[in-house]
């Protein structure tokens, strides 16, 4: 076994890790609101997110959207689908609720693969970045004012961060409001809440539609980043990802969500450079092995995650 | 008069008629009619099983009947959601104390309170200054329920570190800073020393003067239902089987039977 580490050290290594932590902390965030804010098991983010990307792709290469309003389309696609699935599920309560979810993904994931004249059906979809490749361009002309012009994946890096950092402080906004103490009383007891005449199930329709629609926006990222979508693309190995994140960023924090990603990702991409004698599919559940460890010792070390308040943690038993 | 099931009184604010609701086979309520007087404290008692907290739940919405009327205020409310109904204010507490434990005591009293238009995102479209201003209010009159109820010095804590009868305190403290016409309370001195269960029977009397409030409680403290209630509904086997005033329906042979067993005068 050997370690080659020379690849650590370039820059292009580490914008290409930080564009996919950064996509999957605005998928995170979303399941954050739904998770660690609201007590919704949402086992379906990466529904959200299929139905996003291709809401976009189909939007720009079928009907010839501009592709601005093609991604505002798309979170609000997502969002609507949110609402529909959410009237349909939100009042199953935990795990019914988390089954319920998975099948949703598991039906966008179907219609993926079988509706082909819309969706290219498993070769997948490619050809709707034009308008963001001329954009990057654009971007890229002006970050070599500043000497970064040979850095060919910073434009990604910067909007999906840009765009982060624009949820985080949305939701963290909404979090200090009334409508998210509610959410948050909500998530300690529904029946406290529905006692003290807070509409239970449209404040959790309302949680989802917004996951939704991060789910959305960080599909449509991940659409870019990898330029040709296919229904795998989307499978519940994200959604799991995206757990994974949020235990590791602490549950109930929307900055520890970037944290996790970052962790995890930069863990995940890193141990890719650990040279092993073995197959290549091996060396990939390897990768998982140590992503795995990584999480049992952020378990041991903080229980709560990165960011988490081990007090409610505590008191919500 | 005692063993007249369900007489209604001078002005009910609830009324309730012929209601069921079974659970598989077991007719948990099985008709049962009551009324409850506008401004009474109001027990409702009768033997384990009896539907007592059944009948809550489907008067409170979280239960949906399989027949009869829920009648609150003149207004048909049967079958509506718990949240409409506390809305309409008829609110409830529950057998186990519902504080919610991850969040502050005060933010426990201002979840509690109905005229916060930023609780919807529609209303937080007209800005922040103005939904401000209403929590400030909110928070200067929770403040001021919780220096009644002694839990001003832990405002700022979680509900969760409270000890249980400080949370008892807290849900009633709750219950007045949404200020509902009726409130339902399941066995409110359940796990509570002898002290504090004064204390909560006092608050019931103060808020009843005070404020108008009408109490319906489940109770199994026979001494303190005799001594604090005006009216005393008695349940068993899911049906009311006697109303009236604590003396007569201590005498009732019906409810003798109910808690002793059948013929229980045979053996007296």
């Amino acid at each position: 076994m050997t370690i080659d580490l020379t690849a650590l050290a370039a820059p292009d290594f580490w914008i290409g890790v930080g564009i996919v932590a950064g996509i999957y902390s605005i998928f995170s965030l979303g399941l954050q609101l739904n998770v660690g804010l609201t007590g919704i098991l949402n086992f379906g983010q990466a529904g959200f997110m299929a139905v996003g990307a291709y809401a976009m792709a189909i939007l720009i290469l079928r009907f010839h959207w501009p592709a601005p309003v093609a991604l505002a389309a798309s979170a609000a696609i997502a969002m609507l689908a949110g609402v529909v699935i959410g009237a349909a599920s939100l009042r199953l309560s935990g795990d019914y609720l988390a089954m319920a979810t998975i099948a949703a993904a598991q039906l966008v994931s179907g219609v993926a693969q079988n509706a082909a004249p819309l969706t290219g059906g498993n070769q997948g979809l490619l050809g709707y970045d034009a308008a963001w490749t001329t954009l990057a361009r654009w971007m890229l002309a002006r970050l070599s004012a500043v000497g970064l012009g040979d850095q060919s994946q910073l434009p990604l890096f910067i909007v999906t961060w840009a765009i982060f950092g624009l949820a985080l402080a949305l939701l963290t906004g909404l979090r200090g409001t009334p409508w998210g103490r509610v959410l948050r009383a909500i998530r300690e007891d529904e029946a406290a809440a529905a006692a003290l005449g807070k509409n239970v199930f449209a404040y959790k329709l309302q949680s989802l539609a917004i996951a939704a629609g991060l789910a959305a926006l960080a599909g449509d990222l991940l659409a870019l980043n990898i330029t040709l979508i296919y229904p795998q693309s989307f499978s519940a190995d994200v959604t799991f990802i995206g757990f994974a994140v949020l235990v590791l960023g602490g549950l109930g924090s929307f900055a520890g969500v970037a944290l996790g990603s970052v962790l995890l990702w930069s863990v995940l991409e890193a141990a890719s450079f650990v040279r092993l004698p073995l197959a290549a599919d091996k060396v990939a559940a390897v990768q998982m092995l140590i992503v795995g460890l990584v999480l049992i010792a952020v378990m041991v070390w903080r229980p709560e995650g990165l960011r988490g308040k081990r007090e409610e943690m505590v008191l919500r038993g | 008069m005692a063993s007249r099931p369900g007489a209604p009184g001078p002005a009910p604010i609830l009324e309730v008629r012929d209601l069921r609701r079974a659970f598989g086979g077991v007719r948990a309520v099985d008709r049962a009619s009551l009324a409850v007087e506008q401004g009474s404290i109001t027990a409702l008692i009768g033997p384990n099983g009896a539907g007592k907290t059944t009948l809550f739940n489907l008067v409170t919405g979280f239960l949906r009947p399989d027949a009869g009327d829920v009648v609150f205020a003149g207004r048909p409310v049967t079958g509506r959601p718990a949240h409409v109904i506390a809305r309409l204010g008829m609110m409830r507490t529950f057998q186990l104390t519902k504080a919610l434990g991850a969040m502050t005591v005060l933010d426990n009293m201002l979840l509690a309170a109905q005229d916060q238009p930023a609780e919807h995102l529609a209303g937080l479209l007209a800005g922040p200054a103005s939904w401000r201003r209403r929590e400030a209010a909110n928070r200067t009159r929770a403040l001021g329920i919780l220096e009644r109820f002694r839990l001003a010095a832990q405002a700022r804590a979680y509900a969760g570190t409270l000890s249980g009868g400080q949370r008892k305190l807290l849900e009633l403290a709750r219950l007045l800073m949404a200020a509902p016409r009726l409130v339902l309370l399941d066995e409110p001195l359940a796990g509570v020393n002898p002290v504090l269960g004064r204390e909560i029977l006092a608050h019931m009397h103060a808020l009843r003067r005070e404020r108008g409030m009408t109490f319906l409680f489940i109770e199994h403290d026979m001494e303190a239902v005799m001594n604090n209630a005006d009216v005393v509904i008695v349940m068993a086997q899911g049906r009311v089987i006697a109303r009236g005033r604590p003396r007569d329906v201590r005498r009732d042979a019906a409810v003798i039977d109910a808690y002793l067993g059948a013929h229980a005068e045979d053996t007296a």
